[in-house]
């Protein structure tokens, strides 16, 4: 076989030499890209290339063009799409020259599909059987030509087709082809991974291959697959640590050698590995020390690949369970790094200086003076690179410096994403370690005003919730407003047009809520200065309504002074703004109305919400019984648009999924409100997940707060005598040496690395492995019974939707706003429903809540709605009751349950949980035990799941807690996926006054998500031919019971909630739906041993997984 | 290794758009990619351009032009390392022409740019003319890239697989270098 091969091999070339048509090809091509060389402008490129394209597009329409032709064209059409011009036209004659012509055209037509294609262009379908027939080819060019696209590009619903041909090729004799198999599958398992988890026993076997070529390939499956769960291959770290072993050792073929250095980039791509395997694994990282020395043993070459195989070692010794005599000499290469005069190196140095420093902060201090140098050097990189090393080793003693130090770069910097960056970065070190409240207004006011308009919109909500949560001491909060107020004062009496406009937000909020507290400014010069504010034409509509926002609730017995501008302002254009001049007007007016709507230093989170707007369901039936349209969404409106405007391929009289969720779920109530409530919900939660998207990198908040001025305060005196005793070391070392002029600018560098380093030193007495605590936060928030991400965006939101002019759209602004900002709290000319927001006392508000939960309790559905207000939960005085599902509330107690599992737990509070399937929702239950004797107070259970969607929650805020608590969290799964992990924290305070936090986490699966779908056979049928996304596949058949299909049918319905529609001979069919509504039909066949089962849905992701989660069940049985 | 073009699963996209899990998938895992890879000359003419992560062809233009003059602006003794945007720009100067290339925050900068110097030397290699290196050479180069090496041999395969084994790729691919 290997004979033939070599023999195409050697007689290809004169093959092709001896085409004539060669030269003809070069000289178009030659020609094209000679005269785009000679151009001179854009606009006669274009032309040019317009002339081209349209020449290429006649000859592509021609019948007479040969394939050879055609393969030129397909050149000429990559040159043109490289230059950025679109030549679509080629594409499907790019898939037939792959299909179609000889090896050479063949090759181009495959070049050419993986440049022009992504891989979901529909296009890419045809490309398919092309694929298949080069697979099982004689001729191993055609193999090798389709493996290489396979492993580029390939459909995702169409893996099933080639993937028993691909898993062929592992075993065949050529190791070219082996490999690019290997790559074929590394390609599969990144753009569908459950459809190859079968044969992950076969990438074992290719890591052992006896041909380098094929192990390194494999490797780069094995990084992705230990990347998600390390723990699964920790049985291959001896492997690892061989290969690496071999390799470091030059055992390779010297083709391999680069420079000299045994295949280098194969040596960094294993010790990435390793450092995956070895992190918090001490007997892992016990394997690896012998090889991790030998690596940087044998990279002492002055090369720059051996810098990069250093690089990546230190980084791995430093990832996993330390050594002493290794995180030495990793140091030490650190440090050559550092302090080389190479440039790249010098950068990479910095790189791998601010990875360690995060292990232990005090390895700065040993290159203190470098770092300073970089920090004033030339090079834009690396003195970005340093600010993000000095970011690492904040902390609250050379916070002042390293803030200054950052704001210096920032005003010369003029690169958006930096600015952006960096911005956040300030924020977040000012609201950490600020030192005093004058430091950290005069840092925000900087951010604010550097940040300018690129600010994210979480910084300033941020810095809001900060002001307006205060902490405990309210003196402490007062005074901080205090300074916010007099500053800002400052500000807007210099000039103003020039501010950024986040920041006059800030400024006209602070304003608005705290100016009252400065007794010595008069109300009437605050509104003096916000009404010239109103009159600046750069100011946009959106801080308008902040600054009147902050007029209306200083108007208070003012009025004269705003009345001229409630005229101009009520006939305004904008009809946000003309609403709050008439509720300014309103509120002006009635001075007993304002007191109570807005009354003077209120705390914020006294405000009850009914975000459920239960308030308005009389309104809303009315209007719908008066034949007023359901409200929809923007996104169902947008979606059903996209539908109409859309083709439809579906048979007549037959509209699914949408029409048999909604009857599945409407039965029981109104179908209007339902998708009013539970479309507002979406909408929420949708905003909350795009918002966070946009935040900035924090590590602080949600916890309690502690106050802890004494440390800062101190601290900010205290000088580490080891820092001052260097410096001044140094310092003299310095003066003897230096002439004058330069020992001066010397004594800055050192004093500045004083500043700079000070506080390193401290916990430099510490062990050198113990990795240091970040200290306490200066600022911290209060805990928040609700996910505070959704707080930030209200104003948007409020510009957004505020173009609606229907009331109901209004109501809902105004249930966003009252819920995710409470401290902008705004009068509406609705008066009346503030009776349901405000309620006057607690008896109220448990009414409220009280009110809610027998509504609840009649109408079922409406818990799809989000459910915010404080219900009590059912708290249950027995200490320890032995089953803790007797806890569950009556309604859920009758409804099919997972068991309950522990999930964590610390001597004062316990944690478990348990799954409750829920019709039209997944519970997920936690049960919170106090394990003390003493009730414990103020508990928060917040949690994050990315992927579900969270329709409602109960009991997440408990007061006061004894004995066992229940609370439960209703989930939904927007888009399937076979594992979502769930994170949490328990906030709580013990008796004692201390402010602790637990941490939990589990996972939720598909077949939680999925319900039985109960059709007949025949729209069963109807259902099966509707839906585009199907997969195949053969699974495990349990043949040794009696009857092998039922018994396998059976397994698989009881533990993944199907639904047998009918079993006929050999064949079975089964449905289940997704909560979300989306269904997928599930078709066996008996297929000799094994059960061939084809899943089909409308949606693409869901047959993967649940075929998943069948093989799982299988595999189990 | 690197060029699994993109994180197009859906899940690694929604962990990467959660400041958390992103944060997170920083700290421990580290995203070793590359996202384009480009050959641009002084005057911004793009002379091969190769992107793992699908771009808009009407975006790649400003990307381009973009990262070119990223580039330019750099003096010889600075770094050989840009920041841009979401990526980090490892490049390299050969002559007249740059190549560029666009990788994720996490990867080892220095062993891209031996990468680069390796895939020249492959180049080199392969064409004789390519020692040349002035900017009519790169035309002729990219003419050959393209239009002879069907299959992008060396780019392509090259990159997308064993980083390291340069002189078996002489031998395995050996076949369609001689059809020029």
């Amino acid at each position: 076989m290997s004979d033939v091969v070599e023999k195409t091999l050697t007689a290809l070339p004169g093959l092709f030499d001896s085409q004539t048509g060669a030269a003809k090809i070069t000289n178009r091509l030659k020609q094209l890209v000679k005269s785009i060389t000679e151009l001179t402008s854009k606009h006669e490129e274009e032309n040019l290339m317009k002339q081209e394209l349209s020449s290429m597009k006649e000859q592509v329409a021609s019948p007479n063009t040969t394939m050879k032709q055609m393969k030129e064209i397909m050149v000429r059409a990559m040159y043109c799409e490289m230059m950025g011009y679109e030549a679509s036209f080629t594409y499907i004659h790019a898939i037939k020259l792959a299909q179609q012509g000889g090896v050479l055209e063949k090759r181009v037509g495959y070049l050419a599909v993986s440049l022009f294609l992504s891989e979901s262009h529909e296009l890419l379908l045809l490309l398919v059987n092309t694929v298949l027939k080069d697979l099982q080819s004689t001729n191993l060019i055609e193999v090798c030509m389709a493996l290489t696209v396979v492993a580029q590009i390939f459909p995702k619903d169409m893996i099933p087709a080639v993937l028993p041909l691909v898993e062929d090729k592992l075993s065949h004799p050529k190791e070219i082809i082996r490999r690019k198999a290997v790559l074929a599958l590394y390609n599969f398992y990144l753009i569908a991974p459950n459809q190859v988890q079968h044969i992950h026993g076969k990438f074992r076997k290719a890591l052992c291959d006896k041909d380098p070529g094929v192990m390194t390939s494999s490797l780069h499956i094995y990084l992705q697959l230990i990347r998600e769960s390390p723990d699964d291959y920790k049985d291959l770290t001896g492997s690892f640590v061989t290969i690496l072993k071999q390799v470091v050792g030059g055992k390779l073929p010297i083709d391999y050698n680069y420079h000299n250095v045994p295949a280098p980039w194969l040596q960094i791509q294993l010790l990435r590995i390793l450092s995956l395997l070895g992190r918090d694994d001490q007997s892992a990282s016990e394997l690896m020390y012998d090889v991790l020395d030998e690596s940087l043993r044998r990279a002492e070459m002055n090369h720059n690949i051996t810098y990069a195989i250093l690089y990546e070692c230190a980084k791995t010794i430093y990832t996993i369970s330390p050594k002493a005599e290794l995180l030495e000499k990793a140091v030490k290469c650190i440090g050559s790094f550092v302090l080389s005069p190479k440039i790249n190196l010098k950068y990479l140095g910095l790189k791998a200086l601010t990875y360690v420093v995060q292990h232990d902060t005090k390895l700065a201090l040993q290159h203190q003076m470098t770092i300073i140098e970089c920090l004033d050097h030339s090079d834009f990189t690396i003195k970005r690179e340093t600010l993000e090393l000095l970011f690492r080793i904040t902390n609250a003693q050379n916070v002042t410096v390293i803030v200054k130090k950052m704001l210096d770069f920032l005003r010369v910097c003029s690169d958006d994403h930096t600015i952006i960056h960096l911005v956040g970065k300030v924020a977040e070190l000012a609201e950490k370690f600020a030192p005093d409240n004058s430091w950290f207004i005069q840092t925000m006011n900087d951010v604010f005003s550097i940040g300018g308009d690129l600010l994210q919109q979480d910084v300033v909500n941020n810095f809001l919730r900060l002001l307006a949560e205060g902490s405990d001491c309210k003196e402490d909060d007062d005074q901080l407003r205090l300074y916010a107020v007099g500053s800002y004062l400052n500000v807007l009496k210099g000039n103003c047009f020039h501010l950024p406009q986040h920041f006059l937000q800030v400024m006209s909020w602070v304003l608005g809520e705290y100016s009252h507290l400065q007794e010595s400014v008069d109300q009437r010069e605050v509104i003096c200065l916000l009404t010239k504010l109103l009159d600046q034409k750069t100011i946009s509509s959106e801080t308008r309504v902040w600054v009147l926002f902050a007029l209306t609730k200083l108007s208070e017995d003012q009025t004269d002074l705003i009345l001229d501008l409630l005229e101009s302002l009520s006939s305004s254009q904008d009809t946000v703004l003309r609403q709050q001049a008439q509720e300014l007007h309103h509120l002006s007016q009635d001075s007993q109305l304002h007191e109570w709507v807005l009354p003077h230093g209120a705390p914020w989170d006294s405000v009850e919400v009914d975000s459920s707007l239960s308030f308005l369901d009389g309104y809303v039936s009315e209007a719908l019984a008066a034949g007023a349209a359901p409200y929809k969404p923007p996104h169902q409106r947008q979606e059903e648009l996209c539908e109409e405007r859309a083709l439809s391929l579906e048979p007549y009289g037959f509209n699914l999924p949408v029409s048999l969720s909604s009857c599945s779920i409407t039965d029981r109530q109104s179908p209007a409100l339902s998708s009013e409530l539970s479309g507002n919900s979406a909408e929420l939660s949708q905003k909350a997940g795009t918002l966070i998207l946009e935040g900035v990198k924090r590590v602080w908040g949600k916890d309690g707060y502690l106050p802890h001025k004494e440390t800062t305060g101190e601290g900010a005196q205290v000088e580490d005598p080891a820092a001052a005793l260097q410096t001044s070391g140094q310092q003299g070392a310095a003066e003897r040496l230096e002439p004058p002029d330069q020992s001066q600018q010397k004594e800055d560098k050192q004093q500045l690395a004083s500043s700079l380093f000070v506080g390193l030193g401290a916990q430099s007495s510490t062990s050198l492995l113990g990795k240091s605590e970040a200290p306490p936060p200066r600022f911290r928030r209060k805990p928040r019974p609700h996910a505070s991400s959704s707080s930030s965006g209200a104003s948007e939101r409020s510009s957004d939707s505020s173009h609606s002019s229907r009331s109901t759209a209004d109501s809902f602004l105004y249930g966003n706003l009252l819920e995710e900002e409470p401290t902008t709290i705004k009068p509406s000319s609705d008066v009346t429903k503030h009776n349901h927001i405000r309620a006057n006392g607690p008896e109220q508000n448990k009414d409220a809540g009280v009110a809610v939960e027998t509504d609840r309790g009649v109408n079922t559905s409406h818990i799809l709605g989000s459910d915010m207000v404080l219900v009590r939960p059912n708290t249950i005085q027995d200490k320890y009751p032995a089953d803790l599902t007797e806890l569950l509330p009556a309604d859920l107690k009758e409804l099919p349950r997972s068991d309950v599992i522990s999930l964590t737990s610390d001597p004062s509070l316990s944690l478990s949980s348990c799954r409750v399937f829920r019709d039209e929702s997944l519970l997920l239950v936690i049960f919170l035990s106090n394990c003390t004797d003493t009730a414990i107070t103020d508990v928060a259970v917040q949690l994050t799941c990315e992927g579900l969607e969270t329709v409602s929650l109960r009991g997440n805020v408990i007061e006061c807690l004894e004995g066992v608590s229940v609370c439960h969290y209703a989930l939904m799964m927007k888009d399937p996926q076979t594992n979502v992990s769930f994170t949490g924290t328990v906030s709580y305070q013990t008796q004692a006054g201390e402010t602790n936090s637990l941490l939990f986490s589990g996972t939720l699966c598909t077949a939680d998500f999925i319900r039985p779908l109960v059709v007949t056979t025949e729209e069963y049928g109807k259902l099966w031919l509707s839906f585009s996304h199907d997969v195949k596949q053969n699974l495990k058949l349990l043949t040794d019971a009696e009857d092998p299909l039922g018994a396998t049918l059976n397994a698989l319905k009881e533990t993944l909630q199907l639904h047998v529609v009918d079993v006929i001979d050999s064949e079975g069919i089964l449905a289940c739906s997704l909560l979300s509504g989306a269904p997928c039909l599930l078709h066996c066949r008996v297929n000799g041993a094994a059960l061939a089962v084809w899943l089909r849905s409308p949606l693409p992701a869901l047959p993967d997984c649940i075929l998943y989660h069948c093989q799982k069940t299988l595999a189990e049985h | 290794m690197l060029f699994h073009g993109t994180i197009n699963t859906k899940q690694q996209q929604q962990q990467l758009s959660n400041p958390v899990l992103c944060s997170w998938w920083r700290t421990f895992f580290w995203f070793t990619m590359i996202k384009f890879l480009l050959m641009v000359n002084k005057q911004g003419q793009t002379r091969l351009s190769k992107y793992y992560e699908p771009v808009d062809i009407g975006k790649r233009a400003a990307l381009e032009a973009d990262v070119v003059r990223g580039c330019l602006s750099r003096r010889k003794e600075e770094c050989s390392f840009v920041e841009y945007k979401d990526y980090k720009l490892v490049y390299r100067q050969y002559a007249a022409l740059f190549i560029v290339v666009g990788i994720t925050e996490n990867e080892n900068e220095l062993s891209i740019y031996e990468l680069m110097h390796n895939f020249v030397e492959v180049l080199d290699k392969y064409f004789s003319r390519v020692s040349e290196l002035d900017v009519s050479f790169t035309r002729e180069m990219t003419h050959k890239a393209l239009n002879k090496l069907a299959d992008s041999v060396i780019y392509q395969f090259y990159l997308q697989q064993s980083l390291f084994d340069r002189n078996r790729i002489d031998r395995n691919c050996g076949m369609s270098l001689y059809i020029h």
